[in-house]
C-alpha cells in the first residue's frame, strides 16, 4: 500500500460532522487517525435510534479510525493525552472555542508538550471576534451565514439547503488547513494552530450574490430555481417521472437544446438569439424548454443531453444517487457489509491521487473497540493499567 | 520574506469559473506564486463582467493574490511556452472539461515527462472516469444529479436549488485538500501525482443526514421538509418569522428545550408532558412551533438572538448578503477587508482564505490581476524572455 498520510498519527477529537469529516479524509488518505471520545461516546453515537447500534452518519464519517475512550476531566486522563501528543503529528477538535483551554489542554499547553504537533480548530465563527461565542450548527450557520437568505421562492420564507453544507464545507476546509500546516512543518518544523470558521468557510458562495448586490445596489432576493434572471435557459423543468434540471452557459448550448426538441428554426429567432435577448423573453424560453423536457423522461433527457451536449442533469433523489453506477465504477462508492448496519452503500475519499492506494474501508468503530490496541499496543500501558483505568471512568 | 506555510511554491493556474480558482485562490493566501494563466482574452468568468470591465465581485474574490499572465495554448508557440514553464512549476491546476488539456497535448502524461516532480490537479463535475465523465457539470446540474436539490424545498413544491453555489465552492474546497496532499506527497516520494476531484463526489458526503433517515424510515426516501428536521423528526428545528425578518432555531440536546422556555419567558410549561422530550414535542408538533412562533412573532431578531445567546439556544438570525459583508465580528477577525478596486467606483469588500494559520503571516490582500498584467513580469523577468520577444508573442496572439 502507498497512501500519501501513511506516516501521520491524528488525535481525533472530532464530533458531529464538522471534525469528523477532516479526519475520515485523513484516514482515507491513510493517516492513523484515532477517534478519541467521552467514555459513553461523542454526541453523534447520542443520535443513534433505540435497539439500533449506530447511525449512515456515524459510519461514513467515522470509517477507517480506531475509536478509545477518555475521560478528559480526570487528571490522569489529561496525563494520558499528554503521551499521546508526544507520539502525535496533529490533534483535531471541534469543541466550542476555549473547550480546550478550560480543560488545561488547550494549544499553548500541548505545544509546549510537543512543538512540532498541528492542532486544528473548527468552530462555527472561529476562535476570536464578538461572534465567537455564539452557538453554530449547520443550521444557525446556513442562516448568519446569508446563504438561507437567498435561497427559497420569491415571497416565501428563506429556505435551508437540504444538507448540512457549511459543516461539510468546514471539514474540507479544515482537512486543507491541516495539510497546508505539515507542508509549513516540513518547511519549519514547527507546527502551528490551524483554525476554520464555518461562518467563512461558505463566504465564498455569496459571490455572485455580492456581484448583484454591488452592481444594482439592492439586495438580493430569493428566486427558487430561476437563479439572477441573467442567464436563460436557467432552471428546474419538468420531465414525464421528475424533473431536469438545465443551465446554459452559451449560445451553442441554446442550439444545442433547439435541436433535441426538433426546433432548428428558432436558432435564428431574434427573440432568443442572445442571452440577453432569451432573458427578456424567459417565460417563452422556458415554455419551449419545458414542452421538450416534459415530453421525456429523465434518463430520455440525459441520454438527449449526452448526445447534444447540453447541460442537463436529472435531479435525482438519495436512492437514485447511492445507486449511481457512475460512482460505484469509479470507486467512489462501495457495497460493503457494516457489522451494525449491514449490506449498505459507503463513500470513500473524493480526493483521489492517481497511483496512491485509498485506504480500503474498516467500518466505523464502536466505542472505544481500540482502547486495548491503542492505549495497550501503542502506549505500552499494561493489562492491569487499561483495567484500572476503566474502573475509574478514565477511559 | 514573510513567514507563509507555502512559500516558494510556484503553480500554474488554468483555472476557470469558480471552482478551480478557489483552490488556487486558497493557496495564493497561504504564501505560493500562484500564476493565473487565461486565454488572450481572459477566462470564461470574465466574460459575466459588465461591459468595459474585466472584473465582477467574483472575479474579484476569486484571484486576488494571484498573477495574471496570457497564454494561447491553441499555438504551437504557446504549448512551447508551457513546457517551459512546467519545468519551473511545482503544480499545475486546472478545472477544463475531461480530455480538453489532453486534446491540446499538454495533458498531464506529457507534462509528467517533462516534470516528473509536478503535481497536476484536475477538478470536474463528474470525474475522469465512469460513464457520466462527459456530462457538462455546472453548480447547478450538479446540485441535481448529486441529489442535494431534492432535498430542498417543500414536500408539496419542487426541488429546489440552494441559492449559493456551495457545490463549485466545495469542489474547489476538496481540490484545495487533493493539491496540498499531492505536494506532501512528493515531498516524500519526489513523484507529482495527477490528483483529482469530481464535484458530484465531493457533494455525496453532505447527503449524511438524509441517507441516516432514509435507513430510518424503513428505507423510504424523506420527503422535502423545507427549514425542518426531515420526517419532522425534532421540535422546535425551524426557521421562524420574527418581527422584522427571520430566525432559525434548533434544539439539539434536551436541556436546550427548558432553555428555550426561559428565554422566551414561558416557564409556565416547565412541567408540561406536551412539551417535555422531544419525543412528545414531535408527537405535538403543531402545538410546539405555535408556542415557539408566538413569541418569534412579537420580537425582533435582536431581541430573540440576544434572549437566545443568554439562555444557551442555538439560534441565528437570517442575515441577508449586506448584513453578511458588514460583519463586525468577520471584519474584526480580517476576514473581510474593504479594498478600493479599479474596476469598481467605491470600495468592495473582500475576503481572505477561511484557512488560518497561527503564527504565521497574513500575506497580504493584492487585487485580482487585469489580463494579462504579468505577463512580462513572468515571462520576461521569471523565463528570462526578452522584450523584443515579449512583443512579437502579443503580436503573434501567443500571449
Amino acid at each position: 500500500m502507498s497512501m500519501p498520510l501513511s506516516d501521520i498519527t491524528v488525535l481525533d477529537f472530532g464530533q458531529i460532522f464538522q471534525g469528523s469529516y477532516a479526519t475520515v479524509l485523513m484516514a482515507k488518505a491513510g493517516a492513523n487517525v484515532i477517534k478519541i471520545e467521552p467514555p459513553r461516546g461523542e454526541p453523534l453515537r447520542h443520535r443513534t435510534p433505540p435497539g439500533a447500534k449506530t447511525t449512515m452518519s456515524f459510519a461514513m464519517l467515522n470509517a477507517n479510525k480506531r475509536a478509545i475512550t477518555l475521560n478528559l476531566k480526570t487528571e490522569r486522563g489529561r496525563a494520558l493525552l499528554f503521551d499521546m501528543v508526544r507520539r502525535a503529528d496533529v490533534l483535531l477538535e471541534n469543541f466550542g472555542p476555549g473547550a480546550m483551554d478550560r480543560l488545561g489542554v488547550g494549544y499553548e499547553v500541548l505545544r509546549a508538550i510537543n512543538p512540532r504537533l498541528i492542532y486544528a480548530s473548527g468552530t462555527g465563527y472561529g476562535l476570536s471576534g464578538p461572534s465567537r461565542d455564539n452557538l453554530a450548527m449547520d443550521m444557525t450557520v446556513q442562516a448568519a451565514s446569508g446563504i438561507m437568505s437567498i435561497t427559497g421562492f420569491a415571497g416565501g420564507p428563506p429556505v435551508r439547503a437540504g444538507v448540512t453544507v457549511a459543516d461539510f464545507m468546514g471539514g474540507t476546509h479544515l482537512y486543507g488547513g491541516i495539510l497546508t500546516a505539515l507542508h509549513e512543518r516540513h518547511r519549519s518544523g514547527k507546527g502551528c494552530l490551524v483554525e476554520i470558521a464555518m461562518q467563512e468557510a461558505v463566504y465564498y458562495t455569496l459571490a455572485g450574490s455580492l456581484e448583484q448586490y454591488n452592481r444594482t445596489g439592492k439586495v438580493p432576493g430569493r428566486t427558487g430555481n430561476e437563479g439572477t434572471g441573467a442567464i436563460a435557459p436557467f432552471g428546474v423543468y419538468p420531465a414525464k417521472d421528475g424533473f431536469v434540471a438545465i443551465h446554459t452557459g452559451t449560445e451553442g448550448h441554446w442550439h444545442n437544446i433547439l435541436d433535441a426538441a426538433g426546433k432548428p428554426e428558432l436558432k435564428q429567432d431574434p427573440r432568443y438569439r442572445t442571452m440577453h435577448d432569451r432573458s427578456a423573453h424567459a417565460e417563452e424560453v422556458n415554455a419551449i424548454v419545458g414542452a421538450w423536457t416534459g415530453s421525456l423522461t429523465k434518463d430520455e433527457a440525459v441520454a438527449q443531453a449526452q448526445k447534444h451536449r447540453i447541460p442537463l442533469a436529472p435531479v435525482r433523489d438519495v436512492t437514485e444517487v447511492m445507486r449511481d453506477e457512475h460512482m460505484h465504477g469509479r470507486g467512489m462508492l462501495e457495497w460493503i457489509d457494516h457489522p451494525d448496519l449491514g449490506h449498505v452503500v459507503m463513500p470513500t475519499t473524493p480526493l483521489r491521487l492517481h497511483g496512491q492506494d485509498v485506504a480500503p474501508t474498516r467500518p466505523s468503530p464502536r466505542i472505544g473497540q481500540h482502547n486495548d490496541e491503542v492505549y495497550g499496543g501503542w502506549l505500552g500501558l499494561s493489562q492491569a493499567e487499561l483495567d484500572s483505568l476503566r474502573n475509574d471512568g478514565v477511559i | 520574506m514573510l513567514n507563509v506555510p507555502l512559500a516558494g511554491y510556484t503553480i500554474l493556474d488554468f483555472t476557470q469559473f469558480y471552482q478551480g480558482p478557489y483552490a488556487t485562490m486558497m493557496a495564493a493566501k497561504a504564501g505560493a506564486d500562484v500564476i493565473k494563466i487565461e486565454p488572450p482574452g481572459g477566462e470564461s468568468l470574465r466574460l459575466m463582467a459588465p461591459p468595459g470591465k474585466e472584473t465582477s465581485m467574483p472575479v474579484a474574490m476569486l484571484n486576488a493574490n494571484k498573477r495574471g499572465i496570457t497564454l494561447n495554448l491553441k499555438a504551437e508557440e504557446g504549448k512551447a511556452i508551457l513546457r517551459k514553464l512546467v519545468l519551473k512549476a511545482d503544480a499545475l491546476v486546472e478545472n477544463y472539461a475531461p480530455g480538453v488539456m489532453d486534446r491540446l497535448g499538454v495533458g498531464f502524461s506529457v507534462l509528467h515527462e517533462i516534470n516528473p516532480r509536478m503535481v497536476y490537479a484536475s477538478a470536474t463535475g463528474f470525474g475522469l472516469s465512469g460513464p457520466d465523465r462527459d456530462n457538462l457539470a455546472m453548480d447547478f446540474t450538479v446540485q441535481a444529479a448529486s441529489g442535494v436539490m431534492s432535498t430542498t424545498g417543500y414536500a408539496d413544491g419542487p426541488p429546489l436549488r440552494t441559492g449559493a453555489p456551495y457545490v463549485d465552492i466545495l469542489g474547489g474546497a476538496h481540490l484545495y485538500g487533493a493539491l496540498m496532499t499531492g505536494l506532501l506527497e512528493r515531498e516524500r516520494t519526489g513523484i507529482g501525482r495527477l490528483v483529482e476531484v469530481a464535484m458530484v463526489e465531493a457533494v455525496y458526503p453532505c447527503l449524511a443526514t438524509v441517507l441516516d433517515q432514509y435507513h430510518r424510515a424503513g428505507r423510504t426516501i424523506p420527503p422535502r421538509t423545507g427549514n425542518a428536521f426531515a420526517n419532522h423528526n425534532r421540535a422546535p428545528y425551524n426557521v421562524y418569522k420574527a418581527a422584522d425578518g427571520h430566525v432559525a432555531i434548533i434544539l439539539v440536546t434536551e436541556n436546550q428545550w427548558q432553555n428555550l422556555l426561559r428565554a422566551m419567558g414561558r416557564e409556565d410549561l416547565k412541567d408540561d408532558p406536551r412539551f417535555l422530550t422531544n419525543t412528545a414535542r414531535v408527537a405535538n408538533y403543531d402545538q410546539t412551533e405555535a408556542v415557539v412562533n408566538a413569541w418569534t412573532n412579537a420580537n425582533t431578531r435582536a431581541t430573540i438572538f440576544a434572549a437566545t445567546s443568554k439562555a444557551k439556544v442555538p439560534c441565528a438570525p437570517v442575515r441577508d448578503i449586506e448584513e453578511v459583508m458588514n460583519d463586525p465580528h468577520m471584519h474584526g477577525r480580517g476576514t473581510l477587508e474593504w479594498v478600493d478596486h479599479y474596476d469598481y467606483d467605491y470600495p468592495i469588500v473582500v475576503p481572505n482564505s477561511a484557512l488560518r494559520f497561527h503564527g504565521t503571516d497574513k500575506v497580504p490582500t493584492t487585487l485580482s490581476p487585469h489580463v494579462g498584467e504579468h505577463n512580462e513580469a513572468v515571462y520576461g523577468e521569471w523565463l528570462g524572455l526578452s522584450g523584443t520577444e515579449l512583443a512579437r508573442l502579443k503580436a503573434d496572439g501567443v500571449i
